[in-house]
């Protein structure tokens, strides 16, 4: 087969040693930033943009790319330890890893983790391999009304992701969509809520949200707590994998989690993040034991680590097949290619193949890197526990400002972090759970811009939505999940407990 | 308990401060022995920061990580690119014009972010509040529409969307492509109906996929997709044709042939980048910086490095600048009264 050949030769470059140590560089640092929280993959990428000009172009595409998907395997494991999400796409990690830590099975889920992104990844790879053309054309067929209907459909079922009060989870939502409105507006340019502060008209963005939230709340939380240095969990040697229970429980959930990502990742937006997200829900939908999760459940920490690898390597698909970086990573990796000359675009495959498969080729090789680098040091990372607190929050205090700092470069965005931090424990104080808040915040600018966007197509007639089948599809399920709900609600056949759960 | 909290905050407090100076600080190299033997000048002094007004990896960064990479060569230091997006540009050049005026803080700076989004909002900086260093590269605009249409022309265009309302990708009141859409179409008597969209990328993609019909982009996002018949252009918003696409005709010559006179045909609808220094810098430092950045921009690499990203490099100095930059403001005003741009 024409594939197999070509993968072989790129194999055979990819193999060299050269190649070999650009690609190490790029997952190691990738991992690092994934570990370390607020710095993502866009900070590092930027960051180390300008060594990749004086590298060949298959070196520096491939060093780069490293960095995107190493980060989606780093995020984890500060999610899992010390709950706070190394990255945005592992904020959900924290739901259920973060339990599991401190039940003593923080090995467990940093193992599975790091296996399900590599199972997730190496899939990817070969959907990415044979179908990139097809894949990257279909993605076209996703125009605004789509998105509308996407972002609809996440708001609706992603809504009480954490389970718990509806009506909290709703208000938290609320506040996400207001949120969300921040900013100059699409259609007019007018600045919306930004009270005359130009900083504020670019919107607010998701990073240092999430670190306020999560991060800074948490860290506020342990300062506030009574001061004790054994409470973090030791976690024992002989226990630092997964039993046999464990493994069978998350084979399904990390083949769902690449099955939810691989998709989600071909389409712009925050793919990543809500891959997360979505494959979550569905875990706790299918689960026969939905009550444990939020309490260390498994398989809220397969699917979700899958998902998000998987989106990671398939976002490689537009950007390779058609040139679309529809990811702020991915426009890192167009401007590596242009400063060399080459536009990657529906040619990029036919006119440098040699280039796409060395890519291919050395991301196999990464991901396997990945997993070495994983596995082993489970043990390590686990004993990350073992520093004192005083210790070791401060120094991810010191980070969070960092990486917070480094996305757009601005000391108003630490502003943020720390309004939100304030706020965020504020809100875990009241009994709330943030996340829902960030599902709005996501969510709201899909669901604005698509139905703006789209309402501008139609001359302002709602109706020719439903002529899409794609959106009518996600649309009509969304009507259906609401009557359900509220006939559930109103039916008298059931007892009016019924409309406690959920 | 209480004292511990504390403890944690100083410690917080400490860490941000020792990050924040460590992030302003700038190691002093050796300066090129041959730039200060010809000049007594004492600059520059340590390494140069290059604003940004927009995110990594966008068309803008990657003309200034080009600027940055060559500027190395003539002035011995490094200049690293710190980007400030947001704003349609504006937040990285206000940022550039309150910026220490010593010379080591430049920023790239664009047409639109000076002459016209000052006329539609209240900002803190005009064009006089800047020394304007050099031109870099423009960046026309190209009419372009799916590769399978039927539409081969502006006429076709014309006749075709009578009785029609035309979609049209658009990424932002007060950019370029807002003023070319405006001045074509208001001026053709085309009926529109601007979709937003964040970036000219994902207006491409949705003229692919058949969501909308026609959109103004630059050849950097564009030539690949022209060159394999997934796009059409129509034609070039510039005064002339240009080198890079003999055969593609202007917007005034195809509405001439359609009977129909230009007003604008004289002005240039192409993205336009300049460095910029605050005004306050001494004089002897922006000549020095004059001097050398013509000779960056002359560079052989960095010429074909604006010609793989299908730009092309202008070099245009100083005062004319300014000139040029007023003339544009002027044009722009009454571009935006006559079309009631950002109005709608």
């Amino acid at each position: 087969m024409d594939a197999i050949t070509n993968l072989t030769n790129g194999f055979a470059s990819a193999l060299s040693l050269e190649m070999l140590l650009v690609c190490f560089i790029g997952v190691l640092v990738g991992q690092v930033t994934g570990v370390l929280p607020g710095i993502g993959p866009t900070g590092a990428m930027a960051i180390l943009l300008p060594l990749s000009f004086g590298m060949d172009p298959g070196a520096g595409l491939i060093m780069l790319a490293g960095i995107y998907y190493g980060s989606m395997y780093g995020g984890s494991i500060t999610s899992i330890l010390v709950n706070l999400p190394g990255e945005a796409a592992s904020l959900v990690t924290t739901l259920d890893g973060y339990q599991m830590a401190r039940k003593g099975r923080g090995g467990a889920a940093l193992s599975i983790a790091a296996i399900g992104s590599w199972i997730a990844g190496t899939l990817a790879i070969v959907g990415l391999m044979f179908f990139a053309p097809v894949l990257a054309n279909a993605a076209l067929a996703f125009g605004p009304p789509e998105f509308f209907g996407l972002g609809l459909f996440g708001l609706i079922v992603l809504s009480n992701l954490t389970g718990g009060s509806f009506g909290k989870s709703v208000l938290m939502v609320i506040i996400g969509l207001m949120l969300s409105t921040v900013g100059v507006d699409l259609v007019t340019g007018d600045d919306r809520l930004t009270f005359g502060v130009l900083e504020l008209s670019k919107g607010i963005d998701l990073v240092p949200v999430v670190m306020g939230l999560f991060g800074l709340a948490e860290i506020f939380s342990v300062a506030m707590a009574p001061y004790q240095n054994s409470k973090m969990i030791k976690v024992k040697l002989k226990e630092m994998y997964p039993n046999k229970q464990e493994a069978k429980r998350s084979v399904w959930p990390i083949i769902r989690g690449t099955l939810v990502g691989f998709p989600m990742g071909l389409l712009p937006g925050p793919a990543g993040f809500m891959s997360t997200l979505i494959s979550y829900k569905l875990e706790k939908q299918l689960s026969r034991q939905p009550d444990e999760f939020g309490k260390g459940a498994i398989e809220g920490v397969a699917g979700p680590e899958s998902a998000n690898n998987a989106a990671s390597t398939s976002a490689m698909i537009p950007f390779l097949a058609l040139g679309f970086p529809f990811s702020p990573p991915t426009a890192l990796l167009l401007g590596g290619l242009l400063v060399h000359g080459i536009t990657p675009g529906p040619m990029f495959i036919s006119q440098h193949g040699d280039l796409f498969w060395l890519v291919v080729a050395s991301m196999y090789i990464g991901n396997v890197m990945l997993l070495v680098l994983n596995l082993p040091l489970v043990g390590v990372f686990a004993s990350l526990t073992r520093v004192p607190v005083k210790i070791l929050m401060p120094i991810i205090t010191g980070i969070m400002f960092i990486g917070a700092y480094s996305i757009n470069n601005s000391i108003f965005d630490l502003w943020i972090m720390l309004a939100f931090g304030i706020a965020g424990f504020i809100i875990k104080y009241c009994g709330y759970n943030p996340a829902p808040l960030v599902v709005g915040l996501v969510l709201g600018t899909v669901f604005e811009e698509g139905l703006r966007q789209g309402l501008m197509m139609t001359e302002g007639n709602f109706l020719m939505f439903f002529e899409r089948p794609i959106t009518a599809t996600l649309l009509g399920i969304s009507i259906v999940i609401v009557i359900l709900n509220v006939l559930k609600i109103a039916l008298p056949l059931k007892k009016s407990s019924a409309s406690n759960k959920q | 308990m209480k004292k511990m909290k504390w403890k944690h905050l100083l410690l917080a407090t400490g860490l941000l401060s020792t990050i924040l100076v460590g992030c302003s600080s700038n190691q002093i190299s050796e300066a090129n022995p041959e730039a200060s033997a010809e000049n007594k000048l004492d600059f520059p002094t340590k390494s140069l920061n290059l604003i940004v007004p927009f995110a990594a990896g966008g068309s803008t960064d990657t003309v200034g990580r080009g600027v940055a990479e060559a500027t190395q060569k003539y002035l011995g230091e490094t200049m690293i690119v710190v980007n400030r997006p947001g704003a349609s540009g504006t937040i990285g050049v206000t940022e550039t014009s309150k910026a220490q005026a010593d010379g080591h803080t430049l920023g790239l700076v664009t047409g639109t972010t000076l002459a016209m989004q000052p006329l539609l909002k209240e900002l803190d900086y005009t064009i006089e509040d800047f020394e304007f260093i050099s031109s870099v590269v423009y960046n026309p605009l190209l009419l372009v529409v799916d590769g399978k249409s039927d539409i081969n022309s502006i006429q076709d265009l014309i006749s075709d969307s009578k009785g029609k309302t035309l979609k049209v990708g658009h990424p932002g009141v007060g950019t370029v492509n807002d003023i070319a859409h405006a001045a074509l179409f208001k001026t053709a008597g085309i009926k529109v109906s601007n979709v937003p969209f964040k970036a000219n990328n994902e207006s491409i993609a949705s003229i692919m996929g058949g969501h909308i019909d026609i959109a103004a982009v630059h050849p950097m996002e564009s030539a690949e997709y022209i060159q394999n018949g997934q796009l059409k252009v129509l034609g070039i918003f510039t005064p002339e044709r240009i080198d890079l696409f003999p055969e593609v005709p202007t917007i005034a010559e195809e509405l001439d042939k359609a009977g129909i006179d230009f007003e604008f045909k004289d002005y240039d609808f192409s993205a336009w980048y300049y460095l910029a220094v605050p005004k306050d810098t001494p004089d002897e430092v922006v000549t020095y910086l004059r001097d050398n950045m013509k000779k960056v921009i002359e560079d052989p690499g960095f010429k074909k490095n604006a010609e793989t990203l299908k730009m092309s490099v202008r070099s245009i100095v100083g005062e004319e600048i300014q000139t040029q930059l007023n003339a544009m403001k002027e044009a722009n005003q009454i571009m935006i009264d006559k079309f009631d741009i950002g109005k709608e």
